[in-house]
């Protein structure tokens, strides 16, 4: 059962959403127009608005029912139940899964995450108000950047006496995201035909080697399985730097970094959901044989990305860590500095 | 002939006040608050009367551009005030909400009466001057606020085209739209108010910090009216009265720290509901904000209080009264009275005269004079005398640090002073009036303001038994202190209360009441250990005409643990036989620094 299967199963039972309206419905219609106007679109449009310069990988509606099956993993337990969530918290999350990535349509790849406000208005309003849109909002939102999106949401808020848990929803969304990628999304028959621009090539390489990508909720581990053939291995993709430029990148090497990034990505999940929904490890592997004869042409690599030792962290000392905190005109709040501007009469010097 | 007397002690509301008046009676506290008119977000904590709305009055643009000579663009800051207390977004139906939508309906109504007040702010300061600047305004409606408005799901309607539109109309036009937007969500709230059915959904335009205010100030900024690359202040007046969601979405700016562009200027009574955002973190000092404690800075022993009420005085004789005089020859004191503390204080000189202790008389004669003075009228009190409050120096002393306390009674004095000479010109109050008026005030601070709690008392969760402990325990302090002022101990000169642990609950809530009606403010000092700090609580001293009390002298402190100063919230007899013990009734005065283990001296 999947988190979709799930919410409608409340179809009938009004009771437990805001107002007696029925969210299932609302849902499903909404549902409706996403998947016949917008998700059909979202890679065409990019590719207007970006002109040419990138060719994204699968942001259909395939791509939504991934996330969606990605989630309900997480969630799912074996008793067969969804872990926690209310009916309304299934509407909010489903919402914003259906919405995270179609603000592409509106404005292209850049900041696409804050264009997708204007498919809410699609809503019923009679149904949905605008507290949820605005929540629904929010929590797609915080699927991308790096500026703790989710830590400036609200833990919860309340709509008509139903809690809506929003960092939850934000961290189940992201992870859920991070982990739609697999196989599936590359357009592997034009990479093949190397109709795929060269700055996108390696992402649609790296999708078509991931084989699988299944959170464990038993052992609280995420699995990353790639297979990896001959051609791909040799290759040397042109990787497009964030200054415009370009890198020369081995997709192994490519591997490595987004594992890396997946790790990174359940740690800052973990910050967000309860004990029993974390992932403490990411296991990685990556197998070397051709799709014609199955026979290894390198040994499989196998690792596991988990937190170990003493903590460590990217800054080495508390002036990198606090930034202006520890800072006065520029300078350092050292103790230099404060032995040489003491002052005589407790007043601060201006 | 009439003479016509203006009362240059009248408390006007600064945001009444034109630019020009503001000059003239303002005097530059800002050396004691530099904070805040630093870049940054500021607390700004003080009693009602402190002197908060006449800064955030004077840091405006148009008292600063008349003070600098300067316009608007070459400005350091450009202010834009907002008062909470005269708004209704926190009214009684808001609490209705509390299960739906709190924080979201509370930012938004937050957003658009923050953007209402500065854009009406401008439009207030500039008027037609803003003509001049038409196409930028064009522009910024075009590129910024359309887009904002309509992001926000308004569906008020908003015209687009405003080509024919100059900028003074263009402003009108967006304030508008905006007090429309808020008005659409009362009228929500106000439906809920009388329909508890929350079926309804709400269906209107929401706003909050990142999609609209932060835009819009961002953009305003651009326009070259503004000081470019220098930060707005938003000067949030009485935030105390903003209710605990927009408090935690207020506390949420905070902790957004975009100083560059929008500095938050926040002042509050000392009853900020909580510092925590509406994700639950906390924003702290100095990280998050720097604070300022009214009380505390003019409480502290640098502090140039005196000073700055010697100009205010001064500035305010001067503009009324035409007169040059020094704030002493106004407000002279009783001289009687003073010759016969001196001859006191020469008699314990001489009397405590020891070659090997060269500081000893100097310093019976400084602390026992005026104890013994008081004493001594009371002793004789059949003769009627009673110690007189008059002069500038402890009428300064009485208003704790509070402006409004020395102004207030001041007004009332000159008023006095009129009714009794009529068709004189006012060139001093007599010290027969200053007392008479001190005293009436500091009995009407306590029972006056006693009242005020009582009326409060079920509003603000403070119950009826609360406001009496708390009126148990002002009264038993005060009256500990007067009867240690005319004990024999070594140090009379108490007026604080430093506990030796940490007070339970109650205490604490009704100590934190007492604070925020003035009754006593805050302090911290280290223990008698020196392992860590301890609190004190420092009577004001507005009562010490009510408890006759030195309001020049309240230098040292008692010890006592909580359990101790509980004792006064329901009993002041019990609490003064308790304390009884640590306080020497008959011993001769024989002063030694610090011979009483129970006190300690704060000189």
């Amino acid at each position: 059962m999947t988190l979709e299967d799930y919410f409608y199963s409340f179809e009938d039972k009004l009771d437990y959403f805001p107002g007696r309206h029925n969210y299932v419905s609302a849902y499903k219609t909404f549902k409706d127009f996403m998947d016949r106007e917008v998700h059909k679109e979202t890679k065409a449009m990019t590719l207007v608005i970006d002109e040419g310069d990138i060719y994204l990988n699968d942001h259909s509606a395939d791509h939504i029912r991934m996330v969606i099956e990605k989630v309900s993993r997480i969630l799912w337990h074996e008793d067969e139940q969804i872990l926690d969530l209310n009916p309304l918290e299934c509407f909010i999350l489903l919402s914003a899964i259906q919405i995270h990535d179609a603000g592409h349509v509106i404005g292209g790849r850049e900041h696409h995450e804050y264009n997708a406000k204007e498919f809410l208005k699609r809503y019923d309003s009679y149904v949905v108000g605008s507290p949820e849109k605005k929540i629904i909002y929010e929590v797609a939102r915080a699927h991308s950047g790096k500026d703790d999106p989710i830590g400036k949401l609200p833990q919860s808020e309340d709509i008509s006496n139903f809690r809506v848990r929003m960092r939850l929803l934000a961290a189940l969304l992201r992870l859920g995201d991070e982990m739609a990628d697999e196989a599936s999304r590359a357009s592997a028959f034009l990479f093949e035909q190397n109709k795929i621009v060269k700055g996108s090539r390696l992402f649609h390489a790296f999708s078509m080697s991931l084989n699988s990508f299944l959170p464990h909720v038993d052992t609280q581990e995420i699995g990353m399985r790639f297979n990896l053939n001959k051609s791909r291995c040799s290759e040397v993709f042109k990787k497009p730097t964030k200054d415009g430029g370009e890198v020369d990148t081995y997709l192994l090497d490519e591997i490595y970094e987004r594992t890396f990034k997946t790790f990174r990505e359940c740690l800052y999940y973990n910050r967000f959901v309860s004990d029993k929904l974390r992932f403490n490890s990411v296991s990685v592997t990556i197998e070397f044989y051709d799709d014609d004869n199955f026979i290894p042409f390198f040994d499989t690599i196998g690792y596991r990305l988990q937190e170990k030792g003493y903590p460590r962290l990217k800054e080495e000392n508390v002036y990198a860590l606090c930034g202006k905190d520890l800072e006065k005109d520029g300078a350092k709040l050292d103790g230099e500095f404060v032995k040489n501007n003491m002052r005589a009469d407790g007043n601060q010097e201006q | 002939m009439e003479i016509k007397s203006n009362n240059p002690f009248e408390i006007k509301t600064p945001e009444t006040n034109s630019a020009e008046d503001i000059l003239e009676l303002f005097v530059d506290v800002f050396p004691d608050f530099w904070q805040v008119k630093e870049t940054g977000h500021t607390f700004l904590n003080g009693p009602r009367g402190s002197g908060k709305s006449m800064m955030f009055r004077y840091m405006m643009p148009d008292c600063q551009m008349l003070k600098t000579g300067s316009k608007a663009c070459d400005l350091d800051y450009f202010a834009v005030y907002v008062g909470i207390k005269q708004t209704n977004i926190n009214n009684t139906d808001l609490e209705r909400l509390s299960n739906h939508a709190t924080l979201i309906i509370n930012e938004h109504l937050l957003s658009t009466f923050v953007i209402a007040n500065v854009l009406g702010s401008i439009r207030q300061t500039f008027n037609d001057d803003l003509n001049d600047y038409t196409e930028e305004i064009r522009r910024f409606y075009r590129d910024t606020f359309v887009e904002v408005v309509v992001q926000s799901g308004y569906e008020g309607g908003i015209e687009k085209d405003c080509d024919g539109c100059e900028g003074n109309n263009l402003f009108l036009r967006m304030i508008n739209v905006v007090e429309s937007m808020e008005k659409e969500c009362k009228k929500y709230c106000n439906r809920l108010a009388l329909n508890r059915d929350l079926a309804t959904p709400y269906t209107g335009a929401l706003t909050d910090f990142v999609d609209f205010v932060s835009p819009i100030i961002t953009g305003l900024k651009q326009i070259s009216l503004f000081p470019q690359g220098k930060p707005f202040y938003i000067l949030i007046d009485d935030a105390g009265y903003l209710n605990l969601a927009q408090t935690k979405v207020l506390n949420t700016w905070v902790s957004y720290r975009s100083t560059k562009d929008i500095c938050l200027k926040i002042s509050a009574q000392l009853d900020y509901k909580t510092h925590l955002t509406a994700n639950d973190k906390r924003i702290e000092a100095p990280h998050d904000y720097s604070e300022i404690n009214i009380s505390t800075v003019y409480s502290s022993k640098t502090s140039d209080y005196n000073d700055r009420i010697k100009e205010i005085v001064r500035k305010r004789l001067e503009k009324y009264l035409n007169l040059k005089i020094e704030p002493e020859m106004f407000f002279p004191q009783d001289e009687e009275q003073e010759a016969a503390i001196n001859a006191i204080a020469k008699k314990l000189a001489e009397d405590n005269y020891d070659p090997e202790r060269p500081y000893a008389s100097g310093d019976a004669a400084r602390r026992y004079a005026r104890p013994d003075f008081i004493k001594d009228l009371q002793k004789n009190h059949k003769s009627g005398a009673t110690y007189s409050y008059a002069g500038f120096d402890q009428l300064v002393a009485i208003s704790s640090g509070i402006i409004r306390y020395f102004l207030a009674p001041a007004q009332e004095m000159f008023s006095v002073m009129v009714a009794k000479n009529p068709n004189t010109e006012i060139r001093e109050i007599t010290p027969g009036v200053q007392d008479e008026v001190i005293k009436r005030y500091s009995d009407n601070f306590l029972q006056g303001q006693f009242d005020v709690i009582r009326k409060d008392q079920g509003v603000k969760n403070f119950t009826l038994e609360k406001a009496d402990k708390l009126y148990n325990l002002v009264d038993s302090l005060g009256e500990l202190f007067h009867v240690i002022l005319v004990s024999n101990a070594s140090e009379r000169r108490v007026f604080s209360v430093a506990l030796t642990d940490s007070p339970d609950e109650e205490l604490y809530e009704i100590l934190d009441k007492c604070e925020h009606y003035g009754y006593i403010h805050k302090r911290t000092i280290g223990n008698k250990e020196g392992t860590g700090r301890n609190r004190m609580y420092v009577l004001s001293r507005v009562l010490s005409p009510h408890f006759k009390l030195d309001p020049m002298s309240f230098a040292g402190y008692k010890f006592m643990d909580s359990a101790t100063l509980k004792i006064a919230l329901t009993s002041k007899k019990k609490f003064l036989q308790a304390m009884s013990k640590g306080i020497a009734q008959d011993t001769p005065a024989q002063p030694t620094l610090f011979d009483n283990p129970d006190f300690e001296s704060n000189d």
